[in-house]
């Protein structure tokens, strides 16, 4: 049966660096840019180049210097590609876990853990506003957001997956390896994920297709029994094992942070002038801070300042004072 | 597209609503400054249909317009030469609808709306200004110069830094601006060589103390340069010691120069409040003191001169002239 996340990887190899940056959009991957030519040994952990807000974002056409119309994932491919030619290391990966207190802070995801001297949030703002009834109480009981992790625990089960982006299909791509069968719940008539990764979805044996469906309850007393679903034609329960969730919503992602920083009303985390949280050596950047506008490249400027901060913590450098002459 | 002319009479200030008279007379924007700030300003408020004027100023395409190649603008991986990615920005707030002309600014009047901007042979009336006309690192002035800024002659490590990977360079300058781009180059420099015109640093104490401890790091003192020595690149700098009068060599593959940095707000100074050091004062939305009058760009920034960063400020300032100007419109 699914377990606490984390405890598996305590046996993984763990690397380290100078900094690891979570989240990969323009503010993440502008802040490794930087940090990564800065000669700081950086990493950044990022679900996929489809994950984010600009990822899923058709056209740009406001982007400086790119007269555009350019594909977001495009865009932020081409931000991810030059980080990486400056040495940023990038893995697809998604972030479970952090201490950020620890020293050097510790990062687990769902394919090993990672030590950095700093970090950088860049998860931005694609975090959901409501929890699915049943969906707390039996996280870690059935309930998981990593099917990578998790699995292996359903071998010859059934199991459902709640979500359309990319991340949900290549999830559940992932448990239709072990699962019997993969209810595959999605909230739009049509999946939002890449042709090719859908069309894999579509044509799987082992996963029936439910579009423009919702997941309304998790039903179990100390495991998962069962899904409560509801599309437009009917409201119906399905028997399963475990219920995999991947939805999108529009609050910050922080959910990973446990409580280890304060937030603002909306979900926001907190920043000083310097995009620094609460704790020394933990950097912000994005729409994860909510408090500007969304625009490409004022999250990709509040990405350089974050990496700049995290230098000079790095560096002790925080106290410079430019010594500009007139 | 826009149609109309500026063409006014030369002292008599129009009518505020003479623009939606159909006359043209007022733009909603004028941007002063024609680099990554102004032209983003531009894109932004083309965009929100506002009839822009960007006066571009004497050097088009701002600081940016001096490198050679940018490497840190997200989203050009294979790196865009410094004058290629000013004219897209100018394409770009052109296709938007955004005037752009040349023309450096003489004179400007905040004291009354419509803001007046004059230049040498034109006055231009807008509804908001923002002014992004940045500010201009010093130079040194002596022969070898000029040829080798923006390939080899650098005022910014963290531009250029990573090109001098087991190099040697010179820094000149005896601040803190000096010793902390030269401890960056020291990350990739095999040695960074300091030449201060004086026998002492100006710099604050624990940079001095990290400077003497780093073993990269050495001094020349009581020097300045005279030359900068190259043919197709730069190969050293001939410098000269002040006390002794005797001249020499360091070879050197960059030279990177902190003896100041001057913004351009003479002609905005007494109008909006201006620091101890000349930089425009701004909140973090761009508003100026004065209400109308944003600024945006390395003029209100001194800390971070990073392309990206004044663009980004751009933008921030024209959604704000374009909030400034809805909420006048409500009000009316």
């Amino acid at each position: 049966m699914s377990v606490q996340v984390g405890l598996d990887f305590l046996s993984t190899r763990i690397e380290q660096y100078d900094v690891i940056v979570i989240g990969g959009g323009p503010a993440g991957a502008t802040a490794a840019l930087y940090t990564a030519r800065a000669d700081l040994k950086t990493l950044v952990l990022d679900k996929g180049l489809t994950a984010g807000a600009l990822g899923l974002a058709t056209v740009i056409v406001n982007y400086p210097g790119v007269p555009g119309p350019i594909r977001g994932d495009e865009l932020v491919g081409r931000m991810r590609d030059q980080a990486a030619a400056f040495g940023a290391r990038f893995a697809t990966d998604k972030v479970l876990r952090a201490d950020l207190r620890a020293d050097p802070k510790q990062v687990w995801s769902a394919q090993g853990m990672y030590q950095g001297r700093a970090v950088i949030i860049a998860t931005g703002a694609l975090g959901r506003t409501h929890r699915i009834p049943g969906e707390e109480r039996l996280l870690g009981r059935g309930v998981s957001y990593c099917a990578t992790c998790d699995g292996a625990f359903f071998r010859g089960r059934d199991v459902a997956v709640a979500g359309n982006n990319d991340e949900a299909v290549e999830e559940a791509l992932v448990l239709a390896r072990f699962a019997s069968r993969v209810h595959f719940l999605s909230p739009t008539s049509d999946l939002r994920a890449a042709p090719g990764l859908a069309g894999e979805l579509t044509a799987h044996a082992r996963v029936t297709l439910y579009p423009a469906t919702a997941a309304r309850e998790i039903v179990g007393d100390a495991q998962v029994e069962a899904v409560r679903v509801a599309s437009p034609q009917e409201e119906r329960t399905i028997p399963v094992g475990g219920v995999f969730i991947y939805l999108q919503g529009n609050v910050p992602v922080t959910d990973f942070l446990e409580d280890q920083l304060p937030t603002s009303e909306g979900g926001c985390l907190v920043v000083d002038e310097n995009l620094q949280t609460t704790i020394p050596g933990v950097f912000a950047a994005g729409d994860v801070l909510c408090k500007h506008l969304k625009q490409v490249a004022i999250a990709a400027a509040e990405g350089v300042r974050a990496a700049t901060a995290a230098d000079r913590y790095l560096h002790g450098r925080e106290q410079l004072r430019p010594d500009w002459s007139r | 597209m826009l149609d109309f002319k500026v063409s006014q009479p030369k002292e008599t200030r129009p009518e505020p609503d003479a623009g939606e008279a159909g006359q043209g007379q007022i733009y909603d924007l004028i941007v002063l400054g024609g680099g990554p700030a102004g032209l983003t300003a531009g894109i932004y408020a083309g965009r929100a249909a506002l009839r822009t004027l960007v006066l571009a100023g004497p050097l088009a395409g701002g600081q940016v317009a001096t490198t050679e190649m940018v490497e840190n603008m997200p989203g050009f991986d294979e790196g865009i030469g410094g004058v290629e990615l000013a004219l897209r920005f100018q394409r770009q707030a052109e296709r938007f609808g955004a005037q752009v002309v040349m023309g450096a600014v003489t004179a400007v009047d905040f004291s009354a709306f419509p803001l007046t901007v004059r230049t040498y042979s034109e006055t231009y009336y807008g509804r908001t200004v923002i002014v992004a006309t940045g500010a201009v690192p010093r130079y040194l002035g002596v022969p070898g110069e000029d040829r080798f800024i923006g390939r080899g002659v650098s005022t910014c490590a963290t531009c250029d830094g990573f090109f001098y990977r087991g190099k040697r360079v010179v820094v000149v300058g005896g601040g803190d601006s000096a010793l902390d781009e030269g401890l960056f180059l020291t990350r990739f420099a095999r040695e960074v060589v300091v030449v201060h015109r004086r026998d002492q640093l100006r710099a604050t104490r624990i940079y001095q103390e990290r400077a003497f401890a780093n073993p990269k790091m050495r001094f020349v003192w009581d020097s300045v340069v005279e030359e900068i020595l190259g043919e197709q690149v730069v190969t050293g700098v001939r410098v000269r010691n002040v006390k002794s009068g005797q001249t020499s060599v360091i070879a050197a593959d960059g030279v990177f120069i902190y003896v100041g940095m001057k913004p351009e707000t003479q002609w905005v100074a007494g109008q909006i409040e201006l620091d101890e050091w000349g930089y425009v004062v701004t909140d973090r939305r761009q508003h100026t003191s004065k209400p109308g009058v944003f600024a945006a760009g390395d003029v209100q920034s001194p800390d971070l001169r990073q392309v990206v960063i004044a663009a980004a400020s751009g933008a921030v300032a024209a959604i704000e002239a374009d909030r400034f100007l809805a909420a006048q419109a409500k009000t009316v």
